[in-house]
């Protein structure tokens, strides 16, 4: 090869050179270009640079290919420079040839070209684009740059919280952490009928008169995006922003707790629990001070009865009156007629705490011989919208009647009718007579047993009527009533038969199974324990209102069963003469209260089915088969979450774990509700236990929070009665031995 | 002196002999002059050889000086005066005790194996039981340390769940008073407060509410209410049982209706037998499967912890019925008799001498007053009185019949507390007299502690394990621990395991599982040291055992190798150096 042809490859070569690097040039250009726009259309710098790649790669492509580089050769050159240079006479071709293949002349053309190849070449100026280039890729940078610079400024205000700057939407301060609650003021507007003041508070647990309405001022150190506040019903509010501060109100009809939380900075914030302590509206109260409630008066034409009472409530009383009721006649033709009495004074009762006075005049009542009036104070009290009343008892006065009635049996009848109490309460009267009368003959201790047992039937019969007026387990008239166990009322009438002589019944020497004990055999125990006296009482938790009887019978028996709780003590302290008196008087009111054709008494025992005579004292069991029956029942626990969880967090406060798990958290949760109820019922107790509880669901589990849980979660579980324990052994032969030892003393 | 042969002796001298025979042989015939001094040369290098075999040593008796033990708290007067008694004993302190001079340290309770023949005396708090392991020749006086304020005596049993239990303990006091109190979970529980100085036993009565591992804690208050001192007590309760009882009655009562429904509401499997006729019964089954209860009999009545009749029940129970419930009371099950008057083959089957006809008041320790039936337990058995009247007369009581139990509860009418609503008190009067009389469960083996509360990390635990048969493998915290039988009791084993980190750990074996707290050293300290200071009484002597005083060693010393090289040197030179002389 000759110098002059390789020179021509040195020139492909410089070509091919500077056009690459101009289509660099562009292509970078192109690329920056990409990348900038990019990042000003807020590309991901990841996104912005893929896409510069592609674009300076299909630029540096598409204009390779578009000049036809890839096709550029030696001849190509040549070809080049015999279209610019003259000179070169388009022999610029036998540069390429050897000499040996050309011909004389070609060979004499060659010689001259290579005389002057070098110098022509010199001025050879190649087809270039350089000044596109630059503006291109000048341009790119410049979009880059720009871009790069304004993403950095976002970026540094971004994560530079510590340079304040002016928030444009309230002025205040953005200093970069979270909002916190700085400021609140809370006021309470009572209802206006209590005439209470308004009253502003500081103190996020509020106690309050029922039916206020609480406004909320809630001022922070930022501006949250979000504040709202969950109630413990379950209802929240979400709280607007106002001026910068955040108000709500709320009308508290029902005692809870209370939470705000706010979001700032993609971070929850929350207060603790408040209480929120509905302090109800009591009923009014009255009190009748100067009258017993039950007065007989033996009769005369007129008879003026003062009424004193003391009316009280709250927050004021405005109405109050007595109601009394005058019964007259007998018989069917029993007539009642109620009458509204406006006390004398005050004629008008206001205020919270009132004395009231009136005079019963039982002629202006137009009473007769053998009437009644029962008459009770009703009070209402100022309560908006709803008002509440509330009255005394029914007091009794009863004026003597004119008229003696006797007992008779009716002969014939097909069901006696005749309550069976009256003739027990006559032997008693009878047997203690007796046992006066025969005192002198026997000796003390003979005496005082037989005074004893007539006690025990003076018992019998008190529980008995205790029966009608719903005090079957009173202990006594005086004494308050405790919750019974649940299988108490199952077995009423077995406390009945226990106690009392069952000769008075129909069943008297328990010839037959009672109806009873197939009730007893019913597998359910729901129904086990639904009482026979159940089906025919009320069903009001008021004592007093589960009988049978207006209350002015109520009263008679109330009176007469206090006489048998005195007749009993007598008897029970051996001494029947004293009894005597309160036996009289006891048969005295039993006798008016049956006589007393104004009510329909009829007894409340079982009437079983009369049995065939040839069935009586047969002594045939053929009919009768065993019975079996089984059912479960299983302890109730009244914290069965919080039992599961006490084990948990014991375990947890052993050997902390870094989170819980979704069972954890279940758990926790479920004894949370449990814990949240007794909030509800006793918020200055459980309330502070349910900030740290929400700690350990939101992961911190730290010591004091696990402690203080647990705390609450032993404190709510109740006392139990006594349990069983279980002593173990090992079954060794030592054992054995020590029993074979002491068989030896179980024997002697 | 003494020798130490490398070989048999016999073997050393009969080479001894042949070498010196052939090797004098050969010098004899060996052309040279100087004989005599050659032939003496000979016999110094076989000399040598043989004293570097044969190792001749010196024996030397000496007396060794008995030593005093220094543990933290000691009294230093005590020790002066051990010393003018003992004046030539030495004195050795373990790390935690003050210095005293003179004394040289102890660095761990290791050392005290190779010292411990010595240690006439130890002053202190003393040493953990487990280190008196080292000191296999207790011949010591104990000195302890004077008291100090604070626990000496603390007992923590498994307790249990729903009962009124009592941790008790001994409290030492300089001056009063102090308040004791025992904090649950939930908070105080109970108080006491001690009044007079010395050492004063307390009981602090608690009821769990939850069975399971829960820490408990105990404080010492002064009298102004400052808190001295708070220790955790991590306590074991242990779940209720759940009772399988058998009511017999003749007819519907009271008693045992309201007892049944008590029992059936706390989740109770209770069965009731009512006879209607001689072969017809009214059975109801609460928490049980249904069954028939027709017929008492063995497999029957296995299926029960308890039974409970009165008179008239066991009275109509057939000599079949009879027999079968005799032996199934041999065989474990309790037997609860109610009685109700005289009846003679239920008085004697009871094992009472006399059942009063009619029921008398009575008035129990609680301060419940109710009906009962007088009883006389017949004085031919052991007694154990569950419940008892303030005049001491047995209310309810128990004897054993071989496995089993027979008891009676003789108050009546007991169900007026559930009238009122009092189901507490009605549970006081006849869950105990139920747990006490019903069949005592028996396991194949158990697993117990012998180290006593508190356990510390990184000090041994010892358990035992009694099985009928060899124990399976007894894991301590999922490590399998090694096991070793006791050498007179069969199936008696005894194991040690060393707790690593403080907190609760859980020793099983088989199917029986028992847990212990460990605590980080410096809790409990006051009990730590009383209950050290029991057992260093309990291991000591009341004076040093003159062996200590009289101790020797006899010392060994070799001879020198070095003598024998240089003879057989000497030797070597002559036997080279003779014939050129």
């Amino acid at each position: 090869m000759t110098g002059e042809n390789t020179y021509i490859q040195k020139l492909k070569n410089r070509y091919l050179l500077r056009r690459m690097a101009e289509l660099s040039l562009l292509a970078v250009g192109f690329g920056f270009l990409a990348y900038g726009i990019g990042n000003l259309l807020h590309f991901t710098p990841g996104a912005s640079w893929a896409t510069a790649l592609l674009l300076a790669v299909a630029v540096w492509l598409g204009r390779f290919f578009q000049l036809g580089l890839h096709r550029v050769d030696e001849r190509a050159i040549v070809s080049y420079l015999n279209r610019n240079f003259a000179s070169l006479e388009d022999s610029t071709d036998l540069l390429l040839a050897r000499p040996e293949t050309l011909g004389p002349l070609q060979r004499l053309q060659q010689q001259k070209l290579f005389s002057h190849f070098e110098k022509t070449v010199e001025q050879v100026s190649w087809p270039q684009y350089w000044s596109v280039a630059f503006l291109v890729s000048l341009l790119g940078l410049s979009v880059f740059g720009a871009s790069k610079i304004g993403w950095q400024q976002a970026e540094i205000s971004a994560e530079m919280p510590a340079s304040p700057i002016l928030d444009s939407r309230n002025d205040t301060v953005d200093t970069g952490v979270p909002a916190e609650l700085s400021e609140s003021a809370i006021t309470v507007h009572p209802p206006a009928y209590t005439r209470l003041g308004v009253m502003t508070s500081e103190d996020f647990n509020l106690r309050i008169p029922e039916g206020s309405r609480v406004h909320w001022e809630l001022i922070f150190s930022g501006t949250p995006e979000k504040v709202g506040v969950i109630f413990s019903n379950g209802d929240s509010i979400k709280v607007t922003d106002s001026a910068g501060k955040f108000l709500f109100h709320r009308t508290i009809d029902q005692s809870g707790y209370y939470s705000l939380y706010w979001r700032d900075r993609e971070q929850l914030k929350t207060t603790d629990f408040y209480k929120l302590e509905m302090v109800e509206d009591q009923a009014p109260r009255a009190v009748i001070t100067n009258q017993e409630q039950f007065l007989e008066y033996p009769w005369q034409e007129e008879i003026a009865v003062k009424v004193r009472s003391e009316l009280s409530d709250d927050y004021g009383l405005s109405e109050a009156y007595v109601v009394a009721t005058v019964s007259k006649g007998s018989g069917e033709s029993v007539k009642f007629r109620e009458e509204r009495l406006p006390f004398s004074h005050p004629e008008q009762v206001a205020g919270k705490r009132v004395q009231a006075n009136l005079e019963l005049n039982t002629r202006a009542l137009g009473m007769g011989p053998g009437d009644e009036l029962y008459y009770y104070i009703e009070v209402w009290d100022n309560r908006r919208p709803q008002r509440q009343s509330n009255r005394t008892e029914t007091y009794f006065i009863q004026l003597e009647d004119t008229i003696t009635q006797t007992i008779s049996f009716e002969a014939g009848l097909g069901v006696d009718l005749m309550p069976e109490y009256f003739r027990s309460q006559r032997q008693i009267i009878i047997d203690s007579e007796k046992l006066l009368a025969e005192k002198k003959s026997i000796e003390k201790q003979a005496f005082d047993t037989r005074s004893n047992d007539l006690a025990h039937d003076q018992k019998v019969l008190r529980l008995r009527y205790g029966q009608f007026l719903g005090e079957e387990f009173e202990s006594g008239i005086a004494q308050t009533t405790e919750p019974e166990e649940t299988a108490a009322p199952e077995n009423e009438e077995e406390l009945l038969e226990k106690y009392g002589h069952a000769h008075d019944s129909d069943n008297e020497h328990n010839l037959v199974p009672e109806q009873q004990h197939e009730h007893d055999e019913n597998p359910n125990p729901e129904e086990r324990e639904a009482s026979p006296i159940a089906a025919f009482a009320h069903s009001h938790d008021n004592l007093e209102e589960a009988t049978f009887f207006l209350r002015s019978v109520k009263a008679k028996l109330r009176a007469a069963l206090s006489m048998m709780w005195d007749a009993e003590l007598q008897l029970r302290m051996n001494d029947p003469a004293a009894s005597l008196p309160y036996q009289y008087r006891i048969l005295k009111l039993l006798k008016e209260i049956s006589n007393d054709s104004r009510i329909y008494v009829h007894r409340t025992g079982f009437d079983a089915p009369p049995i065939k005579e040839e069935k009586r004292l047969s002594g045939e069991l053929e009919t009768v088969s065993s019975s079996r029956s089984a059912y479960r029942r299983l302890e109730q626990s009244p914290y069965p979450a919080i039992e599961r969880a006490l084990p948990l967090i014991q375990n947890l406060i052993e050997q902390p774990p870094a989170g819980l798990n979704t069972s954890e958290q279940e758990i926790l949760l479920a004894a949370g509700n449990e814990l949240a109820a007794a909030a509800i019922e006793q918020p200055e107790v459980y309330l502070i236990y349910l900030s740290p509880l929400r700690a350990l669901l939101d992961g911190q589990l730290d010591q004091e929070h696990l402690q203080t849980v647990q705390e609450a979660f032993w404190k709510l579980l109740p006392e139990r009665t006594r349990t069983a324990g279980g002593r173990e052994q090992t079954d060794h032969g030592l054992q054995d031995a020590f029993i074979k030892q002491l068989k030896g003393r179980t024997y002697q | 002196m003494t020798i130490q042969p490398l070989f048999p002796l016999w073997t050393i001298l009969t080479g001894f002999v042949l070498l010196l025979t052939i090797l004098s042989w050969l010098e004899i015939r060996r052309a040279a002059g100087r004989l005599v001094l050659r032939l003496t040369a000979l016999v110094l290098v076989l000399s040598a050889i043989a004293g570097l075999v044969i190792q001749p040593v010196w024996e030397r008796v000496e007396k060794e000086a008995g030593l005093i033990l220094l543990t933290s708290e000691f009294d230093a007067q005590t020790v002066d005066s051990v010393l003018q008694v003992y004046p030539d004993w030495e004195v050795i302190r373990m790390p935690d005790a003050a210095r005293f001079p003179g004394s040289k340290p102890v660095e761990d309770y290791l050392e005290l194996s190779a010292l411990g023949h010595r240690i006439g005396a130890i002053a202190g708090a003393g040493v953990p039981p487990y280190a008196l392991e080292y000191i296999p020749k207790k011949h010591f006086q104990y000195f302890p340390s004077p008291p100090a304020v604070g626990f000496t005596d603390l007992l923590t049993p498994v307790y249990q769940e729903g009962q009124t239990n009592q941790l008790r303990g001994k409290f030492y006091l300089q001056e009063g008073p102090l308040s004791l109190l025992l904090k649950s979970p939930g908070g105080i529980v109970d108080s006491t407060v001690l009044k007079e100085p010395g050492m004063q036993a307390f009981s602090l009565p608690f009821r769990p509410k939850s069975s399971g591992q829960w820490d408990y804690a105990v404080t010492v208050k002064d009298s102004s209410g400052h808190i001295l001192n708070e220790e955790q007590l991590p306590l074991v309760v242990a779940a209720k049982k759940q009772l399988r009882i058998l009511f017999l009655q003749a007819f519907p009562t009271f008693e045992i209706r309201y007892l049944k429904d008590f029992l059936a509401d706390r989740g109770h499997a209770v069965a009731v037998r009512t006879q209607i006729s001689r072969d017809k019964f009214r059975t109801e089954l609460v928490n049980l499967p249904m069954g028939d209860l027709g017929r008492l009999n063995s497999a029957l009545l296995a299926q029960f912890d308890l039974v409970v009749g009165d008179g008239a029940a066991y009275d109509l129970l057939g000599r079949n019925e009879s027999g079968a419930l005799s032996t199934a009371v041999e065989n474990g099950l309790g037997f609860l008799g109610l009685p109700d008057g005289e009846r003679r083959a239920y008085r004697q089957w009871l094992g009472l001498a006399g059942i009063a006809s009619q029921a008398d008041t009575v008035h129990l320790t609680a301060g419940a007053s109710l009906p009962a039936y007088a009883v006389r337990p017949g004085a031919s058995y052991e007694w154990y009185t569950v419940q008892r009247s303030r005049t001491e007369r047995p209310v309810a009581a128990y004897r054993y019949r071989e496995k089993g139990k027979i008891g009676f509860q003789s108050i009546v009418e007991t169900y007026t507390y559930l009238l009122r609503g009092d189901s507490m008190r009605y549970a006081e009067l006849w869950m105990p007299v139920l747990e006490a009389v019903q069949r005592e469960s028996y396991s194949t083996h158990s697993i117990s502690l012998l180290t006593d509360f508190p356990i510390y990390v990184g000090e041994p635990v010892d358990f035992r394990v009694i099985a009928g048969q060899a124990p399976e493998t007894v894991f301590a915290n999922d490590a399998e621990v090694p096991l070793l039988e006791d050498y007179t009791l069969e199936g008696v084993w005894y194991g040690r395991m060393w707790p690593e980190r403080a907190g609760w750990h859980r020793l099983v074996s088989g199917e029986r599982a028992l847990q212990f707290y460990a605590f980080p050293p410096g809790k409990w300290s006051d009990l730590k040291i009383a209950k050290n200071q029991m057992q260093m009484a309990a291991a000591s002597s009341a004076e040093p055992s003159p062996v200590v005083s009289e101790q020797t060693k006899t010392l060994l010393e070799p001879v020198s190798r070095l003598w024998f090289y240089l003879v057989f040197l000497l030797g070597g030179g002559l036997l080279w150096l003779a014939p050129k002389l």
